[in-house]
């Protein structure tokens, strides 16, 4: 059993264990274990972890330590560190040095946590498995046959072994919540806009979330508050006001679509599990409490315009000529073609390809218009069912346990397919968190997901610890 | 409704990224199951319009906080091509 974060703060401050001895204990496990789990990329500068270090030491002294001073974490490939490598997955950013810190970088580091290494991931977090990740797959430390789920395939992996006590991932469409779920640990996706994506690099830009992965719901709540916040340098971040908001009291009422949930597709053990889940809910005082969302099985086809949308205009920027992998090509326009065809793996090219598909002049309408259009009918939808006195909706967080490497890499639609139960929390930019839910007979993890109001992630916390204390 | 090796090639041309030969078939195949399945959205009716989207504009004075050149340096460490502090690129117009 792993120690949380809270105990292993208490233990810091009592000077019972070091900080150095911590960091190095983590490193030893990860000399250990991820050769074979391949969750890293690479680990942080001997000189960043010593001034972090450093400056941690100085914090328990002065009596400004948080929860998160001393402690080991691990950051998605996909968040800039300054003066640090950053690939976000990608050949075309091998050779990047981040040229300055993400705001959730600099926030950990001014909390004095001990940035250790960055995480493998899906090429730009496209992807549900780490297969697209062009520095190779991460295993599932529960079965190395077995994906770790993705994108964050990496962050949730290193966690899961042991490695870091907190790590951070993405969340575009679930890639933190499914990861979090294929490894048997918590992952949150807070409210859109609740965490800056300053330094991120943009996927989605409607769609992303930076969030943490944990041990316990504990442990992600006290990354979560470290992380959050106002970021001027966000255009997109949620203004202090709207934070505010007054929080009504938990209703104990929890919110299942039922036929979304017993669709076709959904593994039996999977669907058990939930039905199990929902069970001891109510043996604990939740009332339970069917619901219908008209629009909600579109989410995922809403998802599947809007973000290859915004990918295809965020992706333009590597062009191979401002910084990133460079191929000339015998004209200036044959250079973008030979750089970007060179860079980026065919996941990546197919989602750009399908972005400027539904984008062009004659499908704006029938596709990218009419998405928007139904995504904001379901976040009315949402936000009706919220209003009839619901605190959470409740469904499984992938509808199949971890899957082979190789199962579903030739067949992009089987991938999307899998996004079904979290896409609505992305579509919607409402908060979610995935729990383990237990087990399935050849003990790969389960995970549940809850998904919240806007700005209630404090409702996800309140049910999520009285969810593990019935697991 | 089909998507075309046409409309592939023309795509191919807007996002500036080549398909191989080899890899065109699969590409237009699995492009042909993803836009059959979204297409799945067209079946929405749209019974409100009243569906305005609670965003406003975030908008600041732009204000110079740095003094000129002073990322330059940095910037231009991550260029392919550089010459006298600039980012060289090929010739545009002939």
């Amino acid at each position: 059993m792993q120690k949380t974060l809270k105990q292993i703060h208490k233990e810091l401050k009592d000077g019972v264990i070091t900080i150095e001895s911590l960091v190095g204990s983590h490193k030893k496990v990860i000399l250990e274990k991820d050769k074979e789990v391949h969750a890293l990329l690479g680990m942080y500068s001997d000189s960043l972890i010593e001034s972090q270090i450093k400056k941690a030491k100085e914090m328990f002294a002065n009596g400004t330590a948080t929860t998160l001073t001393g402690i080991p974490v691990v950051l998605k490939d996909n968040i800039l560190v300054k003066g640090e490598s950053g690939t976000g997955g990608s050949k075309i950013l091998e050779n990047y040095t981040a040229v300055y810190d993400s705001t959730v970088a600099k926030k950990l580091k001014d909390a004095g946590a001990i940035l250790i290494a960055r995480s493998n991931m899906d090429e730009f977090a496209m992807g549900g498995s780490t297969e697209n990740s062009a520095y190779g797959v991460t295993k599932n430390p529960h079965d190395s046959t077995r994906v770790a789920g993705g994108s964050s395939g990496g962050s949730a992996a290193v966690v899961a072994y042991g490695g870091a006590v907190i790590s951070f991932g993405s969340d575009t469409g679930g890639s933190i919540r499914q990861p979090a779920s294929f490894c048997g640990i918590v992952g949150l996706k807070s409210t859109y806009g609740n965490v800056s994506r300053y330094g991120l690099m943009s996927m989605g830009s409607s769609l992303d979330q930076i969030g943490p992965f944990g041990n316990t719901v504990d442990d992600v709540e006290e990354a979560y508050k470290i992380i959050s916040g106002n970021d001027v340098l966000d255009s997109t971040s949620l203004p202090n006001e709207l934070r505010d908001k007054k929080r009504e009291d938990l209703k104990k009422v929890i919110g299942v679509p039922t036929s979304f949930v017993n669709r076709e597709g959904i593994d039996k053990e999977v669907l058990d599990n939930f039905n199990q889940s929902i069970e001891k809910l109510k043996g604990i005082g939740y009332t339970i409490k069917e619901i219908n969302i008209p629009n909600l099985d579109k989410a995922l086809s809403v998802y599947y315009i809007i973000m290859p949308a915004e990918v295809s205009s965020n992706l333009a920027r590597y062009d191979g000529i401002r910084y990133g992998l460079s191929h000339p090509g015998d004209t200036s326009i044959r250079s973008y073609f030979e750089s970007r065809t060179a860079g980026f793996g065919t996941e990546v090219r197919r989602r750009i390809l399908l972005g400027t598909y539904v984008l062009s002049s004659g499908y704006y309408d029938a596709y990218y218009n009419k998405a928007n259009i139904v995504r904001e009918m379901l976040k009315k939808e949402l936000s009706d069912i919220y209003a009839t006195g619901v605190d959470v909706i409740a469904t499984p967080t992938s509808p199949t346990p971890a899957f082979k490497i190789g199962e579903k890499s030739q067949d992009p639609l089987a991938m999307y397919l899998a996004d079904i139960f979290t896409v609505p929390a992305n579509v919607s930019g409402l908060p979610a968190i995935s729990i383990p839910s237990g087990k399935t007979k050849d003990g790969l993890p389960l995970g549940i997901q809850f998904m919240a109001p806007s700005m209630r992630e404090d409702v996800l916390f309140t049910i999520g610890r009285d969810f593990e204390k019935i697991y | 409704m089909s998507f075309t090796e046409a409309e592939l090639d023309n795509l191919s041309i807007l996002a500036r990224i080549d398909i191989m030969p080899e890899e065109k078939q699969k590409m237009l195949a699995d492009m042909q199951a993803i836009l059959g399945y979204i297409s799945e959205i067209n079946q929405v009716s749209v019974v409100s319009s009243n569906l305005e989207q609670e965003l406003i504009n975030v908008v600041r004075e732009d204000v110079v906080t740095r003094e000129t050149g002073s990322n330059t340096e940095t910037l231009l460490k991550e260029a392919p091509a550089t010459e006298d502090g600039y980012v060289k690129v090929m010739q545009v117009l002939k």
